[in-house]
């Protein structure tokens, strides 16, 4: 096992790692505050790389800056759309589930409306590329990991050392007592969806130089983030950042040393997870 | 006696012949005889032709293009009178519907057509599309036109005709092609879909290049939808190929990100594609420096190599729809469509029965030159449309024609 191909493994599984990572974390969000598996929550991912690529490539603006500003869009779009669809159905499973595919087939078949169906490449922030122990880094995925680390430790300081944080984990620990503590439900669902949305515009935001930008990106974003819950347990950032972390690198080892057959690990540790721990490697018995 | 009783009856049919024509109307005073009328020229019919492609997805630029490219052949048709089928005048109505590159929609699209729009021909159709749909159409007697490039010709399936260059074709050019002007490139590795098409494409590949010496070093298939590819090609650069071939990974978003990812792991050998590039698509994804060299079976919409009918056709279907671009698929449907929509004018029936037969011995001038369905030796039967085919090379930021490859296929 050549070094340089070990260490091209690592890189290339720790930046799929770190996507899957921030796209499950904004879903375990949403669906730990709201208990709404969102099937539109790619889609978000898909429209906050449009918002880069317009911003960064057509208007020249800082790739950093353009992605914060992707962030904060789709945060306040976010909240529109708790505001209008899903408040609506509020404790309604199937009703919240029909409105998330709705909202997903609405944006992906707008966005093929109003930016065209080919696909669009976002300039390289950084075209440098570092050679390390034999494996390329490219200065995209450099960021890509490294931001997806920033964002992943500032959600956690988020949730777990402020007050509004404090808010929202009594919201998904029992929602009937945050509120008689006088805790907003409502604001608190704004906010969950507001930052879940938020974190997928960033991933998509970050992928966006690596691969392309088209309407149809979201869709398998959703699905390896739903892998990264079930594995790591829902509600739980380390349970993403470990399971995104473990599906990165098993993909990338898999693809990389056995062939294009090896998707199949994926499905098979996650159903020996499923059987053997329901609630995933660091979800409570109360979330299985 | 007789002779009295024959006068008798002779005198009586007198008399009455006279009493009925005396009777009748007084005959018209005669007039100038009239030139005969012209017959009332029958109305013109739609003719309706079913078009099927994906419309939405990651493909949706190969079904758009299509359309637009059918649509504006119709448009030539119906402009300059439409055809005369058996006295009766037409103009093709085209009906679109999308596939979405899955077959079970694809035969669903199929059905409907065939069923509630009453169609007898149906246009478009890329590969896993007509692979949904063909026995359908073959049950049913309808003559389809796909583009696919895994379709081949095939005797027990005669109402379809290929309106593509083979891609055993191109792959033979363009393989001679390397043989010939870059000897010293001797390993190839595959990288191709992970779907029917993608292991024609690599068998094709493999039966083109083996025999002119070239090593097989790699064949892997992957999941197509703008993925990352990395691992699969840190896979295959492990392998130390000359050669990359991309053939079937379709020309759009996937061929540009497997060559933006070969080129940032460090690959700088020869890239080739049997299929011509989306120029725009990769010069977005991968950049002009990253394309430097490529090998491609398309062409450049501005390359001074071709022809001036070519150019012509290039012009207007970019005054027609100025957003979308003018790739290889956009000209061979053009040429297919327009010699398929002509060959309809003084025919003396629309079944597709008889017309196939037809069909197949048709030939026309379009704009790559002379068209005709070949194949009669080696698929046993005549249904594969034979073209001449460009080989282009990227330089400077854009493909350009390297040689012609004259395709016949016996």
């Amino acid at each position: 096992m050549p070094l340089d191909i070990l260490m091209q493994v690592l890189v290339n599984g720790l930046q799929r790692g770190g996507v899957y990572i921030l796209v499950a974390l904004g879903m375990t969000l949403v669906l730990s505050i709201m208990n709404i598996v969102n099937f539109a929550h790619g889609q978000f991912y898909m429209l906050g790389a449009f918002v880069v690529y317009y911003l960064a490539t057509l208007f020249k603006i800082n790739f950093f800056v353009a992605l914060v500003l992707s962030m904060m869009a789709l945060a306040l779009f976010g909240i529109l759309v708790e505001r209008f669809t899903f408040r609506q159905v509020r404790g309604q499973l199937l009703q919240g589930l029909m409105v998330s595919i709705g909202l997903g087939g609405l944006f992906e078949t707008g966005a093929q409306m109003l930016f065209g169906a080919d696909e669009k490449g976002v300039t390289s922030p950084l075209p440098d590329k570092i050679n390390f122990l034999g494996a390329v880094i490219t200065g995209e995925k450099l960021i890509a990991i490294g931001s997806c680390a920033l964002l992943t430790i500032l959600l956690y300081i988020f949730v777990f050392q402020t007050k509004l944080g404090r808010a929202v984990r009594a919201v998904a620990e029992d929602r009937e007592a945050a509120a008689m503590q006088g805790i907003s439900i409502d604001r608190m669902n704004a906010l969950a969806f507001a930052i879940g949305c938020a974190l997928a515009a960033a991933a998509g935001g970050l992928v966006a130089p690596i691969l392309f930008v088209s309407p149809y990106i979201g869709a398998d974003s959703m699905v390896k983030a739903l892998a990264v819950i079930i594995m790591g347990g829902m509600g739980s950032i380390t349970g993403c950042v470990v399971g995104g972390v473990l599906l990165g690198l098993i993909e990338s080892a898999g693809l990389t040393y056995v062939g294009y057959g090896s998707n199949i690990i994926v499905f098979i540790i996650i159903v020996l997870v499923l059987i053997i721990r329901p609630t995933g490697f660091f979800g409570r018995p109360d979330t299985a | 006696m007789k002779k009295g009783i024959l006068l008798t009856v002779l005198a009586i049919v007198l008399v009455v012949s006279i009493a009925v024509i005396g009777c009748a109307a007084p005959a018209p005073a005669p007039k100038p005889t009239p030139a005969p009328a012209p017959a009332p020229k029958p109305e013109t019919k739609d003719l309706p032709i079913g078009f099927l492609c994906p419309l939405t997805g990651p493909l949706a630029f190969a079904g758009e293009t299509m359309l637009n490219a059918s649509t504006l052949a119709a448009d030539e048709v119906n402009g300059a009178g439409g055809v005369t089928v058996a006295g009766q005048p037409y103009k093709f109505k085209i009906i679109s519907y999308d596939t979405k590159y899955k077959t079970e929609d694809a035969r669903a699209a199929a059905e409907r057509l065939i069923f509630e729009d009453k169609v007898k021909y149906i246009i478009g159709a890329l590969s896993l599309d007509t692979q949904g749909f063909q026995s359908v159409t073959e049950e049913n007697k309808v003559i389809i036109l796909p583009a696919g490039g895994s379709i081949l010709p095939d005797a027990k399936k005669p109402y379809t005709f290929r309106i593509t260059a083979l891609v055993d074709a191109k792959y033979n050019g363009l393989y001679g092609y390397l043989k010939k002007n870059m000897p010293d490139l001797k390993n190839v590795a595959f990288f191709n879909p992970d779907n029917p098409v993608g292991q024609d494409y690599t068998r094709m590949s493999k039966q083109a290049a083996g025999p002119l010496g070239f090593t097989i070093v790699a064949e892997e298939f992957v999941a197509l939808g703008g993925g990352d590819f990395t691992a699969t090609l840190t896979k295959i650069l492990a392998k130390k190929p000359d050669i990359l071939d991309i053939g079937a990974t379709g020309g759009g978003s996937d061929s540009a990100l497997v060559i933006k990812q070969a080129r940032e792991l460090g690959f700088k050998g020869q890239i080739v594609a049997a299929v011509g590039l989306q120029s725009k698509t990769v010069l977005e994804v991968v950049g002009p420096q990253g394309m430097e060299g490529v090998i491609e079976t398309g062409y450049s919409a501005d390359d001074p190599g071709l022809s001036p009918e070519f150019k012509a056709v290039i012009k207007k279907y970019t005054e027609k729809y100025p957003k979308q671009p003018f790739i290889d698929l956009t000209s061979e449907t053009y040429d297919a469509m327009l010699g398929f929509f002509k060959f309809f004018n003084g025919q003396t029936t629309l079944d597709p029965v008889v017309l196939k037969d037809k069909l197949a011995e048709y030939s026309w001038t379009g704009i790559y030159g002379k068209c005709y369905f070949g194949g009669e030796k080696s698929f046993g039967i005549k249904r594969a449309k034979v073209q001449p085919i460009y080989l282009s090379k990227w330089q400077g930021g854009k493909p350009q024609i390297v040689t012609t490859i004259d395709a016949p296929v016996p």
